[in-house]
């Protein structure tokens, strides 16, 4: 495959402390060799399960090493040839996406492994001169803020360039010669976020977040010319909840509420607009979480998502929609198709002139060298047909005229 | 007085009425005893609800990011207090008050209220051993405190106090009888169920919504039968339905009449319909889901009548002014009505019909939000230009897909038609009139002058009406175009070029002078080739590989029309030796920019090393868009006028090459087990699987003429 699927991979985490006290039952089980996960219905356990099969599945027991070296690796590998890569994290609160994405004391996460994959790959490569450069922002209640600047209040605009593609105005890129410029820059960054503490999880991101490196290679050619590529990594944190259902008219949510789900199931708008491809226009605005990942989802690049479930009873339900969620992301194609007019006269065309000569063969029309003359055009055969409309049927500046030509 | 379940009487409110009293006359007899003195006061419970709603509604929206529920968990507090400590046995009592029994209407209002509490005593003492009033003022606290577990993201917890709250309103019925329901809690049953709704569609589980939503039905249906619709009268509160607000199961609210009720639980029920359109587009029963939409629709122009008589150029006003609501009422989730959302759900819903061929129906829609917009836009106090600019010509582009919807259509029709005998078919729809009407107040929407300026909804039957047709769509993509520029929208501007060169192939269609025709499509390719060539291939790459396409089947296009020309002429003679050669030369290099631009989007596919080959499998999206190129790519080498038989050799080759291509891939997927290429090139790989016996033939016939 020429990798421009979206890649979906589960992993749920392990009992947290508050689940072994209450003696929660472990309803996920995972698979990683037939790359399934089941979830049990906690209320008729003996319904068989249900089945979801990923592009990888990750249980209790993994480690982030192992999802890194399966997924990640290959992702970031293509960033430093020149390519775009975006990872998405996605789960209900608490449910260790950030366990996953950020890693703790005992486990690096995805984001500093990826990190050191880039450093290491730039620092072995002395052919080429590379410069990565960073930027990191947030979306809370449709509000673009650069986590980075100097003012992080202020609402950036989006802007799509003919050229440079979708950019924020004004957003702060930082060079960063080390790994420990990108990991500086992310706490930094981490620490201006609108994360919510709440009953259920310490801190809960309440707004997608969007950590960019950028990595640009500079080359020589035999003839001293230089060449520029870039590749783009984007680590996409999705805000933890997916509360609100779509379209524009939201009930009265709270207004933050209300936002957060924008973004996320304007996300599934965008998936499901592209299966259903017939020709209009829904002229509800894409959120900005969907505007600034267009190229991830339109154009080349590499997709990831890694989906965070817990394994406790109590969260079935809230699991169940992860799960479902994360099929539609892997099966539905996230690029449009191309639009062909479905005429087919280039097709008659072709099989008019197998006709000839196929009647040619048999001896029935004379042989000629294929000349233009042979090709019978379609619209040549015009039909002309006269239309009968009923006198009184129609006001008289209405009134066809009766003849029409037409291919 | 011992309590007796009996009809509501004159005499029992005649007591009400001639106790002048200093304190609050009992009607009914404590039963039991007091817990704590404070907790059944009444007047004591409801300082105590307010406060927590005005906690939970009002001062939560300054809790700050990083404590996104703080109020919220203190306003959860205080409501388990309440549950914890209530009174089980509080007594049912009725303020004395001369002011608010003045009315027939509020006496008739006084007997229900009283009459239905009385009839639940008996099953809420035997089933929950608690009086009616505890057990639903209950009620009324456990529904609050679902609202903020699933609120505060503990969704389990207030799913489980909901589902067990509306199965005790249930056992409150005597039979199953649906009619049974009891107008105390009409109100707050509903409101749990939109809950509920919303939890479950949240989780994706709409079987599940199915059921509620029917649950739903049943009890606005029940509530219908119940009432009148002429229901301002005091026969009508003496014999319909009077759904009390929840906030009512502690006191009854005197600043209520009967048609606020009302109109507080129709536009409960709006939110219902709301959901139900959402369920069943994410079920995919589009029609039903269509349906819901229009009634949501219809009925908040109904409900918000007055503002929409007095609209002004600020959207968002009608919002702060329902925010804004007394919380004297219990505060209720509506469908929030904004004009400019209004107009933007009636254009996304056009095109529904646009896609059902229903055009009348379509152009309502697309008229109604546009006599909104035009509302809004003419208005001096215009806030927040830039949004109502952009949403103006987002909402307005609708107009272009009609358009070309309906020529599309227009020639499908016209073409089966040309099968059949009788073509009175093709005026089957002539003039059908929509399939609602949006009631708009008539200064605003005038239907005549609205409609009658508007694209039609008839299908074109020959060049003038198809004209019409194309001009007015063109004109509004064109006035939308410089809206949406290229800097800044670079994906909406190339939709809209894209529009804008559809309407041209349909109009092409009409046109039957084969020099016009081509000027047609060079207008399309002065359109298309611009943007195609401004904008990146890394970032818009979809975007560049459709107008690459676009554009190569214009070139291609153009070739068989010049083609035409020249033999049309070449039989009349009309052609000179150096006009025929300016005619070959001229064919020669149509072609040849047909096939650089498929090549330039079969380049777009290449991959690694150096991005320099087709990939051996394509995505599945792009099977048929790839082969189909290919396809081109050889049908236009086939149509290159070549003099010399070496050069003519050369171009049967690529022919040849790229028919095989074709076949080889789709041979070579079937054996790998996959079908998909074959199944969607099965037409275009019979003809190519037959030319690439004949081809060979002819190079060698070729071959002995060089």
């Amino acid at each position: 495959m020429s990798g421009e699927a979206v890649k979906v991979v589960v992993r749920c985490r392990p009992m947290n402390q508050r689940e072994k006290d209450l003696k929660s039952d472990n309803i996920v089980k995972i698979d990683s060799q037939k790359n399934t996960a089941q979830l049990i219905c906690p209320d008729e356990p003996d319904q068989p399960p249900k089945s979801f099969t990923f592009d990888g599945a990750y249980g209790m027991d993994s480690n982030t090493e192992t999802v890194y070296s399966d997924v990640g690796f290959p992702l970031v590998e293509s960033v430093c040839e020149g390519y775009n890569g975006t990872v998405f994290a996605y789960g209900q609160t608490g449910c260790g996406k950030s366990f996953t994405m950020q890693g703790n004391a005992a486990q690096k996460g995805m984001i500093p492994r990826a990190f050191e994959h880039i450093f290491e790959a730039v620092s072995t490569d002395t052919s080429k001169k590379y410069l990565i450069r960073a930027s990191y922002l947030e979306i809370y209640n449709e509000n673009v803020r650069d986590l980075l600047g100097k003012d992080n209040k202020t609402n950036l605009d989006l802007h799509e360039h003919p050229e440079k593609g979708v950019y924020v105005n004004s957003l702060s890129w930082h060079e960063c010669k080390q790994v420990a410029d990108c990991d500086k820059l992310m706490d930094k960054g981490n620490k201006n976020r609108s994360v919510g503490a709440t009953l259920m999880n310490a801190d809960s991101s309440r707004s997608h977040s969007i950590f960019t490196i950028n990595v640009e290679m500079c080359e020589q050619d035999n003839e001293g010319e230089e060449h520029y590529r870039a590749g783009k990594l984007n680590l996409v944190d999705l805000a933890g909840s997916e509360r609100q259902s779509k379209t524009g008219a939201t009930g009265d949510r709270l207004k933050e509420a209300t936002k957060i789900n924008l973004s996320l199931s304007a996300l599934g708008n965008v998936i499901s607009a592209l299966v259903d491809g017939k020709s209009k226009h829904v002229p509800y605005r894409d959120s900005k979480l969907t505007r600034l990942l267009q190229d991830s989802l339109g154009g080349n690049t590499k997709t990831l998502m890694i989906a965070a479930l817990s394994p406790a009873a109590d969260n079935y339900e809230e699991t169940l929609s992860t799960l479902r969620y994360a099929n539609r992301a892997k099966n539905i194609k996230n690029k449009p198709k191309i639009n062909e007019d479905p005429k087919d006269a280039m097709l008659r065309e072709l099989q008019e002139e197998i006709k000839i000569l196929k009647l040619q063969l048999a001896g029935q029309a004379p042989i000629q060298a294929i000349s233009i003359a042979k090709q019978k055009p379609i619209y040549l055969s015009l039909h002309l047909i006269k239309l009968r409309l009923p006198k009184n049927g129609l006001k008289k500046e209405q009134r066809p005229k009766t003849t029409i030509y037409f291919r | 007085m011992k309590y007796e379940p009996s009809r509501p009487s004159k005499h029992s409110f005649s007591e009400v009425l001639n106790d002048q009293g200093g304190i609050s006359s009992l009607i009914f007899h404590l039963i039991g005893k007091n817990t704590t003195p404070d907790m059944n006061d009444l007047n004591l419970i409801k300082e105590k609800y307010n406060e927590y709603i005005n906690l939970y509604y009002i001062e939560s929206r300054k809790d700050p990011e990083e404590e996104p529920y703080k109020t919220k968990y203190q306003a959860r507090t205080l409501i388990e207090n309440l549950i914890n400590n209530s009174d089980k046995q509080i007594s049912f009592k009725i303020e004395n008050d001369s002011e608010f029994i003045c009315s027939d209407e509020q006496k008739h209002l006084l007997e229900k209220y009283e009459y239905f509490y009385s009839k639940i005593e008996p099953i809420c003492q035997s089933k929950f051993s608690k009086s009616s009033k505890s057990f639903l003022i209950e009620k009324l606290f456990e529904f609050n405190l679902a609202k903020n577990f699933i609120e505060t993201e503990e969704v389990e917890f207030g799913e489980r106090l909901l589902s067990k709250l509306v199965k005790e309103l249930d056992d409150l019925k005597n039979d199953k009888n649906i009619e049974e329901y009891n107008p105390l809690f009409y109100n707050l049953k509903l409101s749990s169920f939109n809950e509920l709704v919303f939890v479950w569609s949240s989780r994706s589980n709409y079987k599940k919504c199915l059921n509620l939503v029917q649950t739903i039905e049943e009890i606005y249906e029940c509530y219908k039968i119940n009432s009148s619709k002429n229901y301002l009268n005091s026969e009508e509160c003496k014999f319909g339905t009077i759904p009390f607000d929840p906030s009512e199961l502690i006191l009854l609210n005197k600043n209520l009449n009967l048609k606020k009720r009302r109109d507080n639980f129709e536009a409960l029920y709006t939110h219902s319909l709301f959901f139900f359109a959402q369920i069943y587009g994410k079920l995919d029963e589009k029609e039903k889901s269509a349906n819901y939409c229009q009634l949501t629709l219809q009925r908040q122009i109904d409900e918000h009548n007055e503002i929409i008589d007095n609209l002004n150029g600020n959207p968002d006003e009608y919002e702060e002014i329902l925010k804004s609501k007394s919380l004297n009422e219990q505060p209720q989730e509506r469908v929030l009505f904004n004009p400019l959302d209004w107009a933007t759900h009636a254009a996304a819903l056009s095109q529904y019909y646009v896609c059902e061929g229903d055009f009348a129906t379509a152009r309502h829609c697309l008229c109604c939000a546009e006599a909104i917009l035009d509302k809004l836009n003419s208005s001096e106090e215009k806030r927040n230009e830039e949004r109502l600019k952009e949403q103006t010509a987002s909402i307005r582009r609708c107009w272009g897909k009609y358009g070309i919807e309906l020529l599309k259509i227009s020639k499908t029709r016209l073409i089966l038609s040309t099968d059949q005998p009788d073509q009175r078919a093709l005026l089957a729809d002539y003039d059908r009139p929509s399939k609602f009407h949006f009631n708009l107040p008539t200064q605003l929407y005038n239907l005549e002058k609205c409609e009658k300026n508007a694209i039609t909804s008839n299908i074109a039957l020959d060049f003038e009406q198809a004209k019409q047709i194309f001009l007015k769509a063109q004109k509004i993509l064109n006035e939308i175009k410089e809206v949406f520029i290229l800097d800044g929208y670079v994906s909406d501007h190339c939709e809209i070029i894209r529009d804008l060169s559809d309407l041209y192939s349909y109009l092409i269609f009409y046109e039957s002078d084969l020099e016009r025709k081509c000027k047609m499509q060079k207008r399309r390719l002065d359109l298309l080739q611009p943007v195609c060539d401004d904008i990146s291939s890394q970032f818009y790459l979809t975007i560049k590989r459709q107008l690459l396409f676009d554009i190569g089947t214009i070139y291609s296009e153009l070739v068989d029309l010049k083609t035409d020309i020249f033999r049309e002429k070449r039989e009349k003679n009309e052609l000179s030796k150096e006009k025929s050669a300016q005619s070959i030369i001229k064919i020669n290099q149509l072609a040849k920019s047909s096939i650089d631009h498929f090549n330039q989007f079969l380049d777009t596919m290449k991959v690694q090393p150096e991005r320099k080959v087709l990939p051996e499998q394509f995505d599945d999206h792009n099977i048929r868009p790839a082969l189909l190129a290919k396809f081109y790519l050889g049908r236009l080498y086939s149509k290159i006028i070549a003099v010399e038989p070496s050069k003519r050799l050369e171009n049967i080759k690529e022919t040849l090459d790229n028919y095989t291509y074709i076949c080889d891939y789709c041979d070579k997927e079937m054996r790998a087990g996959r079908h998909l290429a074959m199944d969607q090139m099965i037409n275009e790989y019979n003809a190519c699987k037959e030319m690439i016996v004949f081809l060979p033939a002819q190079m060698e016939k070729l071959r002995t003429l060089i």
